[in-house]
């Protein structure tokens, strides 16, 4: 791992079209600002992290697994009472 | 591939394919995707078609949350393929479900949905920075049978 020390207001560039710039040091809370390509998707790793578990997680392949089918059948169960 | 075959009269399913540029979290070389509709329900499944064990049961979030409402920003305008000022009508919105055996503790994920531009046929799952919607989301059409308010 490459490990750089900034200041506030200096500037990292990775590659020729991102630029991470430190806005504030409070504490241990870094404040960082971060120009990409709309291209180059930047989130929270966390979250990231988080939703690829999700997606493992909520894998239904083309045979609906039973909970899904009593889901499908409590929702038209709901819709024929509002029908009434 | 049929999601209902649980009424004996014949529902109306439809198929349309989408391109995710970008795949989604943790299938990320996944590209082409095809989502299987039945009418008059606010289900459907989203099915890999390189690979079929990788699909997802989506639901409409309005089912949920009635107000639920994504801002569309410009990167993602520019992976769905939308000309500036487009996006509105032609952009559909869906919640990924995550499976559980016992059909009450099944999730909705609000905070990555599903946006499709329905015109061009393009795909992707935004990833929302909003603390107010959480990945595991219970479902409010159990929410009695949770907490065990039958009587």
């Amino acid at each position: 791992m490459l490990v750089l020390a900034r200041r506030t207001n200096q500037k990292i560039r990775i590659g020729e079209d991102i630029v991470i710039t430190v806005l504030s040091i409070s504490g241990d809370n870094v404040r960082l600002g971060i120009e990409a390509p709309p291209s180059v998707p930047v989130f929270r790793s966390e979250i990231y992290e988080d939703i690829q578990q999700q997606n493992n997680e909520a894998l239904a392949g083309p045979q609906l697994s039973q909970a899904f089918k009593q889901l499908l059948k409590d929702f038209q169960a709901k819709d024929n009472k509002s029908d009434l | 591939m049929s999601i209902a075959n649980i009424d004996t009269q014949e529902p109306k399913i439809t198929s349309e394919s989408y391109y995710f540029p970008n795949g989604v979290p943790g299938f990320e070389n996944y590209q082409n995707f095809k989502l299987f509709k039945e009418e008059g329900l606010p289900l459907a499944q989203l099915i890999c078609q390189e690979e079929e064990s990788i699909g997802f049961i989506l639901i409409h979030p309005e089912v949920i949350y009635p107000d639920y409402a994504v801002d569309v920003a410009e990167d993602i305008q520019q992976i769905l393929g939308l000309q500036h000022g487009q996006a509105a009508g032609v952009i559909e919105v869906w919640a990924i479900l995550t499976n559980h055996s016992d059909v009450r503790k099944i999730t909705v994920n609000l905070k990555a949905p599903i946006l499709l531009n329905v015109a061009d046929k393009k795909g992707v799952q935004l990833i929302r920075n909003d603390e107010r919607y959480l990945s595991r989301q219970p479902l409010p059409l159990y929410k009695d049978t949770r907490e065990g308010a039958e009587a």
